[in-house]
């Protein structure tokens, strides 16, 4: 610290900042969540490729791929599987997510990371501020195999938000340049769907409704509506909500008799009133 | 022409860092990356949105990320804008410390030094404080002296001049200082 701190001792705001430096690492659950929220995003706006979520603790020093078919977590002896690897379609196929994918374009030999204190700082660059090196080092990890050549991902073009909120106008700090909004609108649609698919597929029926009457409030007339609906319809026969599930279904076979979920929604309509 | 002489005693330059995968990026930047969103204002609640949101974004602009180039900062400069764009859209913690709901974590409602407090308890303290610097000197801040990034990488970070990084923190410093100053003044009187 410096001088500038008149009102409080050196020692007394140092000892603070060490403590928040030395901040417990998130949980591994947190870490799994938010490594298949971002794979289901990124597969829902590829338009839905590919394969496995893995996710690694910050503690592990290795992580490994793992393909499943549960959207279940699991934490076995330091790792993370991260089992959300089923994105439930529409229609019913379960295709799996894999968070590693490349980075785009170009696909290189995955390497690990050295951290911050390993790198070679050229020696033009001014010296750090106050204090010579960082302390935290970041752990190097070797890469896992992986087991088949994956499938090249499509980017997305904006953050999709999974989140029921509309998207907002880029912020002038964003590092985004503005993409048409069409697209924007688009691959929000996109991530609300895939992620009530995400929660149905855990089982989460409530998060999976939520996520769709969030679709519907903010995409009233959006272009996914159809597919919404369908999967809304499964949503409630799945909550044990059959009759509702039934009704919703007779409503949509006679709005979209031709849809392409038409034949999904038919059995949902079938269904006897418990 | 000639081909090159290999010279004795003159090591070979060593080749240029190969780049990360994201797997190994997400790995290796999430608490990083978990802790600078939370410095930076984001509340609990919304700490996973803003970490999915940073992920992504991070998967589409790899390609950017020079390897050679540290990877924290990288990592932050996109949280900050990450965390720019919640503030507008989420729930944020205020900034400033108009309102008293400060320090609930602590146990005991008596003042004491800190080395009484636990870790926990500090580490509320010092975001509370932090909520009182306004986002461009509080981002300096964390980067500099929680992250101790160097000032020409924050500056790279978050594209700002090497002065101006320097100004905010010689600010926020000052601010964070007086923040502590008036937390423990409230704490005191209770």
């Amino acid at each position: 610290m410096t001088p500038d701190d008149s009102h409080e001792s050196n020692a007394g705001l140092e000892g603070l900042l060490a403590a928040e430096r030395a901040a417990p690492a998130p949980d591994a659950a947190a870490q799994a969540r938010v490594a298949a929220r971002v794979a289901a995003t990124l597969a829902a706006g590829a338009g839905v490729t590919a394969a496995t979520v893995t996710a690694a603790t910050a503690e592990a020093a290795t992580a490994s791929v793992v393909t499943a078919t549960s959207a279940s977590s699991a934490v076995m002896a330091g790792k993370v599987f991260l089992g959300l690897a089923a994105v439930v379609l529409a229609g019913g196929t379960v295709v799996a997510v894999r968070l590693r994918s490349e980075p785009p374009p170009r696909v290189e030999t995955p390497v690990s990371v050295a951290a911050p204190a390993e790198r070679p700082v050229p020696a033009e660059r001014p010296a750090p501020i106050d204090r010579p090196a960082p302390r935290v080092v970041v752990p190097a990890r070797p890469a896992p195999p992986v087991a088949e050549p994956p499938a090249p991902v499509a980017q997305p073009r904006r953050v999709p938000r999974v989140l029921p909120v509309q998207a907002a106008p880029p912020a002038p700090a964003s590092l985004e340049p503005a993409p048409p909004a069409v697209d924007a609108a688009l691959i929000a649609e996109r991530g609300l769907l895939a992620e009530a698919r995400r929660a149905l597929s855990t089982g989460d029926t409530a998060a999976a409704l939520a996520a769709l009457e969030a679709h519907r409030g903010a995409h009233a007339n959006g272009r996914l509506g159809e597919e919404r609906d369908a999967l809304e319809i499964s949503t409630l026969s799945a909550a044990g909500r059959r009759a509702e599930a039934a009704e919703r279904a007779a409503v949509f076979l006679s709005r979209h008799p031709d849809s392409i979920f038409a034949a999904s929604v038919k059995k949902y309509a079938a269904l006897p009133n418990p | 022409m000639f081909a090159p002489v290999p010279l004795p005693g003159v090591p070979k330059p060593a080749p240029p860092p190969s780049r990360p995968t994201f797997e190994s990026v997400y790995a290796e930047g999430f608490t990083h990356v978990w802790h600078t969103l939370r410095r930076f204002g984001v509340a609990d609640a919304d700490l996973e949105d803003a970490a999915h949101e940073v992920f992504v974004v991070v998967h589409r602009r790899l390609d950017t990320y020079q390897p050679e180039r540290p990877l924290r900062p990288w990592l932050s400069g996109i949280a900050f804008r990450v965390a720019s764009d919640e503030r507008r859209r989420l729930r944020l913690r205020p900034e400033t410390l108009s309102t008293d709901g400060d320090l609930e974590t602590r146990a005991s409602g008596a003042p004491g030094p800190e080395e009484q407090l636990s870790q926990a308890q500090q580490r509320a303290f010092v975001l509370r404080a932090l909520d009182a610097l306004p986002l461009d000197r509080r981002s300096v801040f964390v980067m500099s002296e929680l992250d101790e990034i160097s000032g020409p990488d924050i500056a790279e970070a978050l594209a700002l001049p090497l002065n101006t990084v320097y100004s905010r923190l010689r600010l926020a410093r000052q601010d964070f200082a007086e923040a502590v100053r008036r937390l423990r003044a409230r704490e005191g009187e209770r």
